[in-house]
């Protein structure tokens, strides 16, 4: 299948009983509905019968795709309303750390400034880190997480949020402003107990080089430091 | 500082503040570094989830995606099957236009074999699903091998069809597996009737799968 050819032309050719298109639709897609399925419940053979189960429904319901939004906007709607089902009926809900309706919490609701150097990219090839954010992923409460890939992954609005959650527009930016803030602390705590493969990746110098090397390659303080800095802000 | 105002942040790099509030959050992000780093920092957690979700699904073997296609289009066999003529007249269509269409496969949802290699696929998939098609290969191989006996050989028929009639083996195919620095390799040795032993590798890459 040419990779010039657009999802329309594949939607309507799928439509025709074209399997070799919804493959290919399959093939342009299915990672990252992985993605944001593996992001809502944070397991792997869930996020793939789920992704299973959207591809499914989006061929059995090929005839209602309208084309007013693009195909995938429509196969993560599928998506996440097959995740939401799922975490509903399996629910290993966690008691949501705090009340969602309360926004003025104070200061220590502040949200945290940057924290993880001027490289996250670079700084997720660490696999300590990666497992760190996993597990700070896996800790929030599935409402938490949920708005939180909804919002970062997919770009999604508050509206469509709101719709896709069945609750208020103000209910989803509470979750997203908590969650947010409940992500950075545990990214924090990440710095405050580094290993020393750690320190290493984030500052390029090893941790038992002498203090006033430590990174001066690029201006960046120590994770440490950083650490203490954004809780000192 | 009140939470508040860091919402308002978070509503303006969400694109999401109402108009009215606009110009007092951006006076503030112009006199108070703290207020842009605030707002720098959920662009970095947003690059942060996005970067680790999308690394996430490399975690996952092409081989298992493959395997989760099979069961898609097993799934739409199964459905098409059971609306009747229009879509197998699709199906027909689809399979006369192009020979290597995916659902040239064996179709496993049409009786209790296909059913079986559906779940070998499902559960068991990296190892046996490896051997079992090495096996498969490796009839016909035997059969057509060079200096094959002609009375067992391949005979073309009058319509161009090709008769290919099996070799009968004396014992089952022996199936051994084995540890090697990359991985894990299947060797598979058949004996015919005439007691000739054939030994196929399994490479990892055609066995390795992530369940």
């Amino acid at each position: 299948m040419e990779t010039h050819v657009d999802d329309r032309e594949l939607v309507l050719a799928a439509r025709r009983g074209d399997r070799d298109a919804f493959r290919a639709l399959f093939d342009r897609y299915h990672r990252r509905a992985y993605s944001l399925a593996f992001g809502l419940l944070r397991h792997e053979e869930d996020a793939l019968d789920v992704v299973q189960d959207a591809f499914i429904k989006a061929h059995k319901y090929l005839d209602k795709f309208e084309g007013n939004s693009s195909f995938y906007t429509w196969l993560y709607r599928i998506v996440m309303n097959l995740a939401i089902d799922h975490l509903r009926k399996h629910r290993r809900q966690k008691p949501v750390e705090m009340d969602e309706t309360k926004l003025d919490d104070g200061a220590d609701g502040a949200l945290l400034p940057r924290i993880l150097g001027g490289n996250p990219g670079r700084a997720l090839m660490d696999k300590e880190i990666r497992a760190r954010i996993d597990q700070a992923l896996g800790e929030l409460s599935d409402n938490h997480r949920a708005v939180l890939v909804m919002r970062e992954l997919e770009g999604m609005s508050y509206e469509e949020m709101a719709q896709a959650m069945d609750c208020s527009k103000g209910t989803i930016m509470s979750r997203l402003f908590h969650a947010r803030r409940n992500m950075q602390k545990r990214l924090l705590d990440l710095l405050d107990h580094p290993s020393p493969e750690l320190v290493e990746e984030l500052t390029g110098q090893r941790p038992d080089a002498p203090s006033d090397a430590a990174g001066a390659g690029d201006g960046e303080p120590p994770a440490k430091e950083r650490a203490a800095a954004a809780r000192s802000r | 500082m009140p939470a508040r105002d860091d919402i308002e942040l978070m509503q303006h790099a969400d694109g999401e503040l109402p108009v009215g509030q606009r110009a007092s959050v951006e006076a503030r992000l112009e006199r108070e570094p703290d207020a842009r780093a605030k707002v720098e920092a959920l662009g970095e957690l947003r690059d942060v989830v996005r970067t680790r979700l999308e690394l996430a699904a490399d975690d996952v073997s092409d081989h298992r995606f493959d395997l989760l296609w099979r069961t898609v289009a097993r799934e739409i066999d199964s459905r098409d099957a059971a609306r009747g003529g229009a879509s197998s007249g699709a199906r027909a269509r689809q399979r006369g236009r192009d020979s290597t269409a995916p659902f040239d496969d064996p179709e496993p949802s049409a009786g209790w074999w296909g059913r079986f290699t559906g779940w070998l696929d499902r559960y068991r998939g990296h190892v046996i699903t490896g051997a079992v098609s090495a096996g498969a290969v490796a009839a016909p191989s035997l059969i057509l091998r060079p200096g094959a006996p002609p009375d067992r050989g391949v005979r073309a028929l009058g319509g161009g069809a090709i008769d290919v009639r099996p070799a009968a083996m004396r014992t089952a195919p022996e199936i051994e597996s084995l540890d090697t620095p990359g991985g894990e390799g299947t060797v598979i040795n058949l004996v015919d009737e005439d007691g000739h032993t054939a030994v196929i590798w399994v490479t990892p890459d055609d066995t390795v799968e992530g369940i």
